[in-house]
């Protein structure tokens, strides 16, 4: 009796290890910090790679500031006017600006800018994302989302709270299939199908104070949550896989360049540089 | 010749600007809160739509926000203020300095003498968002009289604050911070002005 007893406990906490064992199973991969880099006298909020330069936007000082991956300052251009979210091809940089409500492409090494001619008119565009043909553009007062898909320009969205709607878009980027959104004070992602069409909702439920600037990888969505102080990731699929808070006071754009995630802290004058442990 | 020439465009150009700056009234303005570039970015950008208005400069880390308006307008100072806090910064003081010379200011109340006899010191819940929720909340009661210190949260949502309760009570305080819109578990905001607030600042309400 006292052996069958004995083996039943024996077997009882085993199971009882199992269980807890599944439980408190921790996430296998998670972004670390790794180094954080000075921005000393940038408040930045659009970031963007150009060849092997890092160029940020600097909104509160009207200008662009490019530096190399130790942080040494670069390059920079001037005389914009409020520039926000950027964004960076082989064929430049393009950079919104919120207060003359225009586009201007630069293409490097000429600081010449070139304007992108709308028929539409934008009011304080937040950002611009160019995939190949394709742009997109965050129109911010009008709460839409204009798209190029190579031939027309189409608009997406409209005010309000619902499903397709926007609450001041901040933040756009174009991948092969869709095009994400950063519907900031919906507190919200959203992504669309090339024909403007509604597909999901990202990230509702997780209680964001401003989501205002996003960046999409291959296997994830990284969103900035400014108000409450850190970077959510989620997958693709919406499932929220880390929540990043170490060093981070008001994060506004992301970007993963050579396998490493860069976040910069308009607050903080900080790039945070993050590598994937496996 | 040419150098003649040039030197009275010259001339007729500068007297032309220091004509125009001379009928000009000019405003500085001390505003708090900046914290979020969107708002400040896109509040002074609308500023720059009202007819007549010149010279708009806001410097996002001082807080100070100035401009030139028509002096024959006589924009007074109070109607700087509201229009200011119409346009979502808080303003902690205001200076106008009038074409004709005079200038105008405002000054803030005297804070309570914190050795008063009848001070308390109270905590209350009042719903906000970011800065620009902070320094709105805190103006708020520094306009009551009686107010010795506040401080609010924004992560706990917890407003610190001791007045003098012989001139002060917690209703009148609750009831400044919803009209300045701002929802308290005693007194909520108003449609119109939680509509009127920046879109950073648009908290979520207090159930009933």
């Amino acid at each position: 009796m006292r052996q069958k007893i004995y083996k039943y406990s024996l077997f009882l906490v085993a199971l009882v290890g199992l269980v807890s064992c599944e439980r408190k199973a921790p996430p296998t991969q998670q972004w670390v910090l790794e180094k954080t880099i000075e921005l000393p006298g940038v408040n930045p909020i659009g970031i963007g790679v150009f060849e092997e330069q890092f160029w940020l936007s600097d909104g509160d000082h009207n200008r662009l500031v490019a530096l190399d991956a130790t942080g040494l300052f670069t390059d920079s251009i001037t005389g914009l006017d409020r520039p926000m979210h950027i964004d960076a091809t082989a064929a430049g940089l393009w950079v919104p600006q919120y207060g003359s409500d225009t586009i201007a492409q630069f293409k490097l090494p000429s600081k010449s800018p070139l304007p992108l001619i709308l028929k539409d008119s934008l009011d304080a565009p937040a950002s611009i994302s160019v995939f190949e043909q394709e742009r997109a553009i965050a129109d911010f007062y009008n709460h839409r989302i204009l798209y190029f898909n190579g031939k027309d320009w189409i608009s997406i969205g409209s005010e309000g709270k619902e499903a397709g709607q926007f609450y001041y878009p901040t933040d756009v980027q174009v991948t092969p299939q869709y095009i994400w959104v950063a519907d900031a004070y919906n507190n919200r992602i959203q992504l669309f199908d090339k024909q403007g069409d509604f597909v999901r909702i990202i990230g509702a439920d997780q209680k964001m104070n401003a989501a205002t600037g996003l960046f999409i990888s291959e296997n994830q969505v990284f969103v900035t949550d400014f108000e409450n102080h850190r970077l959510l990731v989620f997958f693709k699929d919406g499932q929220l896989a880390q929540v990043i808070e170490a060093g981070l006071e008001k994060p506004i754009d992301a970007i993963i360049h050579e396998e490493k995630l860069y976040v910069i802290d308009y607050k903080k004058q900080q790039m945070n540089r993050y590598y994937f442990d496996n | 010749m040419k150098t003649i020439v040039l030197f009275f465009s010259l001339l007729v150009l500068g007297s032309t600007v220091a004509f125009a700056q001379k009928n000009m009234d000019v405003f500085e303005v001390q505003v708090d809160g900046l914290g979020c570039p969107f708002c400040a970015y896109g509040l002074e950008k609308k500023f720059k739509e009202f007819k007549g208005i010149k010279d708009v400069k806001i410097d996002i880390e001082t807080g100070d926000f100035s401009f030139q308006y028509p002096a024959e307008k006589s924009l007074s100072l109070t109607a700087v203020v509201q229009q200011v806090e119409k346009a979502g910064y808080t303003p902690m003081k205001t200076l106008i300095k009038r074409a004709n010379g005079l200038v105008e200011t405002d000054a803030p109340l005297e804070a309570v003498d914190q050795n008063v006899a009848g001070l308390v010191a109270e905590k209350m819940f009042v719903a906000g968002n970011c800065e620009m929720c902070e320094a709105r909340i805190l103006k708020a009661t520094s306009r009551l009289q009686g107010v010795s210190e506040a401080a609010w949260d924004s992560k706990t949502k917890i407003l610190d604050i001791s007045f003098d309760a012989n001139v002060l009570d917690r209703q009148s305080i609750s009831k400044a911070i919803a009209a300045a819109g701002h929802d308290t578990k005693d007194h909520k905001a108003s449609g119109d002005t939680y509509d009127g607030l920046p879109m950073c600042c648009k908290y979520e309400r207090i159930e009933e």
